[in-house]
């Protein structure tokens, strides 16, 4: 969309003051908003490695630098620990359930039953039902039904089955899939499950990489649901539990807390340089209706 | 739906074996989502009406009370829960001001812009930054000591502010949640921009149309079934807000207690372990969140028309 | 089958992201096994023991040293500690769980909330029967924190064991004490409210120019002069009330008493120091700065904390120190302050309660107290001579030198108002509200006989609706 840009830039070859002024003020306007989202970052990472004495005085700039401080936090705090519980509960809602929500996507587009409008209407029905209702029964229901209190089941199996969310994209992008190398297999004798596997799923892999970014980006960041289940437990925590135990926890120095907030910010943002056409493009087919 | 579904012609020739075959394949494939749904969703859902009408410590029995819960809510008792509701509200302001934030943005990457793969990666990336990570970040920009936003005043010679305390923190929150939260609405802007017909601005020009007028005339009124998509989940999403503010203060001073946090206190946490009471709660704002969605909606639907 | 219809590269990929899908997927089953599995095999008893880590590795450190010293004694007994975080927030959710440990550490502002719950074993036959404990030297705040009538907490059966109780003191800075000419505080004598004022007015000016303001210091409070400081970093409201024969709420948490006389007069003395003669910050100074960081960086020359902070003082503090009493007026002056404490309830369905509480007791033992006393996280609960002298042996050359105030304020100091209640909600919104009575504007603040009284309704009104049920029993 960028060339777009560029050549409708280079139609139009009068430039008056005016343009130039406006250009000016929004190169200025630009700046402005990527400064006030820099500094932050910056002073974080000055700080994660400044010594305890220039912490508290909160000089700008570090004189000695201490790289120490992210090896000690790796050696006096369970983030390490912490980054592979992450990893661990995130990974089978994050794979497995984009997985069933396309395949839920699948039989909604390309599959006839009887019932179908219901189930679907039902579906989309329950997009509406904030979270916050079931917050408090849900708990309830692990703690007391499930008896699934102390274990990470909670955060892991639900997001298994998949989300509505995700399945309405994969439900938009199937839909402008072409349908003739179905229909081909389908005269080949397939059964719809290999179709979907072989024909439509290989297809889909470019939406099926997206949702699963966003879904990484989105577990990895969820606080509120760790922290229901797994909040009583150091052994279970995951990276945003540490972090925030460490910044409520007066023992903690600050410029650890900060290293560690560092670390914690680094997966996601990783992710996000090797794959930021993936984010913004799965952000904007989300808008698109 | 069904228009795509160029299977149809083929199986209503075929048998009716195959019908019922694609039938079954059907129900296997939304089976999983199906299931899932009813156990962690539909189930919770019917199980908050029975617990939010019991008094409810989570070890002793619950003991049925009827609805002195939702009384609760509803009397003078219930005043904290209503100022909270009235804080989310406050703090959805800043839905509105990302909203015209990002629409600006979008609009001047509609030009050329050396760098704008940059800007646009950069605007984004807080928005995929742990909450958690970035609360701890700006709680220390806001550390009237030691904070890097007091020292700058202080170049300038003005004294520092406490921005925690309960007259500043509104503003506080909401600016980090500005600049930090614009890049879901402005990617949403950038595509909804880029769809609108060229020919649109070109006649603008032709007419001698000005930034501006091509601003209001052609992209707001073109944009509008996004910019009320933004304000639903916007509002909703600022509802149902959490981590920042229990990172951030923990809902003292008064004005940063969520309803979320509220709850959250309540169902074993400070407040004592209360879920029937908890439970109430969170029907209630759900509730108030359903309505506040399908009035929007129904608005929306006339805006929208309006707008194609 | 479509993995015949697949291209190798394609199937490589769908076995991959199947293998770490189930792979992570069995990592968190194995925890959730592990999490459910009777530990050890071999024949000995094996017990939990659930531990918060508000202490830091200084205490969880301490208490697996302990465990290590108790399985000494008791070859036949294994104990697995298992250390909690954000105890008093989660370990609520933990009793709902079926695995609740057999040994549980409770802190003294959760026991009522807990102990309502039925969870624990009531101790008071074993406390009766052991012969390990000196009952005539125990500390008897200790216990009484731990008691509860099937109504309300401090009388009737035991249901902890105290670990340790971590009475208040007044930290004070002798360096700044030289530094501004005043003597020090007397390290066994209580001061009165006014004697303190005093002391604390000299850190940077006489009390002759009240109310004359120089500007402002750099917490954003008005100073009265350049080299003005603040004498105490934070004063406690419970400390002054408690001492002047006031309280709270009523023995049956059915009264709100704030608005008695007492209560009022220790109010107005806490505005006057702190908005007239500016001798403590403001909420909103401690709102981004904690008093331990006003008392390490010098800015105030007086500190009110626990006994527990002594260990970090000695790592961070590179200024002299001691300790001296809490000011307190004379009415009831040993009631100068609260003491934290955690105590080990047993569980009540543990399957075996007898070894169980031979551990609870072993840390109340003096053994137990003295091991955690060498640490210096703790003072021992016993008050008999010859553990005092054990103590002050194992403090000697230490800072503070006046160790034998731990002891003193830990025979009178009464537990913290977050024992009121199962729920502390009432405190909290008292907290917030009192901010009415130390507004910057002077105009616009309200008085403490102006509203007390008003506050009265609505703290009542938290207590009915939080519970409901110490009213209705009250009209039986």
């Amino acid at each position: 969309m960028s060339e777009k840009a560029i050549s409708r830039g280079k139609k139009k070859s009068k430039i008056n003051g005016g343009q130039i002024l406006g250009k000016i003020l929004a190169y200025v306007f630009l700046c402005l908003i990527a400064a006030l989202i820099l500094i932050p970052f910056i002073q974080l990472i000055l700080n994660s490695l400044k010594g305890p004495k220039e912490v508290e005085a909160n000089v700008f700039f570090p004189s000695v630098w201490y790289f120490s401080n992210y090896i000690d936090v790796f050696k006096e705090t369970v983030m390490l620990h912490s980054f592979l519980n992450t990893f661990m509960y995130i990974i089978p809602p994050v794979i497995c359930g984009t997985f069933m929500s396309a395949l839920c996507a699948y039989g909604f587009a390309r599959l006839r039953f009887p019932g179908k409008n219901i189930i679907f209407g039902a579906m989309m029905a329950t997009l509406v039902i904030p979270n916050i209702i079931i917050m408090i029964p849900a708990y309830v229901m692990f703690a007391k039904f499930y008896q699934w209190l102390g274990t990470p089941l909670p955060v892991v199996i639900p997001g298994m089955f998949g989300s509505t969310v995700t399945m309405f994209f994969m439900l938009q992008y199937i839909r402008t899939l072409p349908t003739e190398m179905e229909e081909a297999a389908m005269i080949d004798g397939l059964n719809r499950l290999d179709i979907f596997l072989t024909v439509v799923f290989p297809m889909m892999v470019p939406a099926f990489v997206a949702q699963v970014v966003l879904a990484f980006s989105g577990q990895y960041n969820d606080y509120l649901t760790p922290l229901l289940y797994l909040g009583n437990n150091t052994d279970l925590f995951t990276v945003q539990l540490a972090i925030n135990q460490m910044n409520s926890a007066y023992s903690v120095e600050t410029q650890k807390l900060l290293a560690a907030c560092v670390i914690a910010l680094l997966p996601t943002i990783i992710l996000f340089l090797c794959a930021q056409k993936t984010f913004t493009e799965g952000i904007s087919l989300s808008g698109l209706k | 739906m069904s228009t795509l579904n160029l299977s149809l012609g083929k199986a209503s020739r075929k048998k009716n074996r195959n019908r019922r075959n694609e039938a079954l394949w059907g129900y296997a494939c939304v089976a999983p989502l199906s299931i899932g749904l009813l156990m962690f969703l539909a189930a919770p859902l019917g199980f908050s009406f029975y617990i939010s009408l019991t008094r409810y410590d989570l070890f002793n029995e619950p003991v049925f009370v009827g609805f002195a819960n939702f009384q609760r809510i509803f009397s003078p008792e219930g005043a904290e829960f209503w100022r909270s509701v009235g804080n989310a509200f406050i703090y959805s302001i800043g839905v509105l001001l990302s909203m015209i934030l990002s629409l600006i943005i979008a609009s001047i990457f509609r030009g050329k812009i050396h760098g704008k793969n940059f800007f646009k990666g950069l605007f984004f990336l807080p928005t995929i930054c742990s909450a958690v990570a970035v609360t701890i970040m700006w709680k220390r920009m806001y550390d009237y000591n030691y904070g890097t936003i007091n020292q700058i005043l202080g170049l300038f010679g003005i004294e520092g502010i406490y921005w925690l305390s309960e007259e500043y923190v509104v503003f506080a929150i909401m600016f980090m949640q500005l600049i930090f939260g614009f890049g879901t609405s402005m990617l949403l802007y950038i595509s909804a921009i880029n769809s609108i017909p060229k020919d649109y601005y070109e006649a603008a020009d032709i007419d001698g149309a000005n930034v501006f007028q091509k601003f209001f005339h052609i992209t707001v009124p073109s944009v509008s079934p996004i910019s009320f998509y933004i304000m639903v989940t916007g509002l909703i999403g600022s509802i149902q807000g959490f981590t920042t503010y229990q990172v951030m203060t923990n809902g003292s001073p008064s004005n940063t207690m969520m309803p979320v946090l509220l709850i959250y206190k309540y169902s074993g946490g400070d407040y004592g372990a209360f879920y029937g009471y908890a439970s109430a709660m969170g029907i209630v704002l759900g509730g108030i969140i359903v309505i506040l969605t399908i009035v929007e909606f129904i608005f929306s639907r006339k805006w929208v028309h309006y707008a194609s | 089958m479509f993995f015949s219809l697949l291209p190798k590269k394609s199937l490589a990929i769908w076995i991959a992201m199947l293998g770490i899908t189930a792979g992570s997927f069995s990592y968190s089953l194995g925890v959730t096994i592990a999490a459910n599995m009777p530990k050890g095999a071999d024949n000995r008893i094996h017990l939990s023991l659930a531990h918060w880590d508000n202490g830091g590795s200084t205490e969880t450190d301490l208490v697996k040293e302990v465990c290590r010293k108790f399985e000494e004694k008791n070859p036949e007994i294994a104990v697995d500690v298992q250390i909690i975080s954000s105890y008093e927030t989660q370990f609520s959710n933990f009793m709902a769980s079926k695995n609740v440990p057999d040994v549980f550490c409770v802190p003294d502002g959760n026991f009522g909330q807990w102990v309502k719950t039925g969870v624990m074993l009531d101790l008071q036959d074993y406390y009766d029967n052991t012969t390990v404990i000196d009952k005539e030297h125990i500390a008897g705040s200790a216990l009484q924190r731990y008691r509860y009538n099937g109504k309300t907490m401090g009388s009737g059966d035991l249901y902890c064991m105290p670990k340790d109780i971590t009475p208040y003191v007044m930290y004070y800075n002798k360096d700044l004490f030289d530094q501004y000419g005043v003597p020090y505080p007397s390290a066994t004598e209580i001061m009165t409210p006014q004697e303190a004022l005093e002391m604390w007015c000299k850190f940077g000016y006489d009390l002759g120019t009240v109310g004359i303001y120089h500007s402002s210091n750099k917490y954003g409070q008005l100073k009265l002069s350049d080299d003005h400081i603040y004498g105490v970093a934070k004063i406690y409201p419970e400390s002054l009330i408690w001492s002047n024969g006031a309280d709270y709420l009523s023995e049956s948490r059915t009264e709100v008493l704030i608005d008695s006389p007492e209560f009022i007069e220790a109010y107005n003395y806490i505005v006057d120091a702190t908005m007239t003669y500016a001798v403590a910050p403001t909420s909103l100074v401690l709102s981004s700065t904690s008093e331990k960081t006003l008392f390490l960086n010098g800015d105030a020359a007086c500190y009110i904390e626990g006994r527990s902070v002594t260990t970090d003082l000695r790592k961070k503090a590179d200024f002299n120190w001691d300790i001296a009493p809490i000011p307190a007026f004379p009415t009831n002056q040993h009631c100068n302050g609260w003491s934290g404490s955690v105590g080990y309830a047993v569980y009540k369905n543990c399957a075996h309660p007898d070894e169980a509480f031979k551990l609870a007791e072993y840390f109340t033992s003096k053994e137990g107290q003295m091991i955690m006393a060498e640490a210096g996280f703790t003072a021992p609960l016993y008050n008999d001579e010859q553990t005092t002298e054990e103590f002050y042996a194992i403090e000697e050359g230490k800072m503070p030198a006046n160790t034998g105030e731990f002891i003193r304020a830990a025979q009178y100091q009464r537990p913290g108002l977050w024992q009121y209640l199962p729920s502390v909600r009432w405190k909290t919104t008292f907290d917030e509200d009192t901010g009415a009575m130390f507004t910057a504007d002077p105009s616009a603040r309200a008085t403490p006989e102006q509203f007390l009284p008003e506050e009265k309704e609505r703290i009542l009104n938290i207590i009915r609706s939080d519970f409901p049920e110490l009213f209705e029993e009250d009209g039986e």
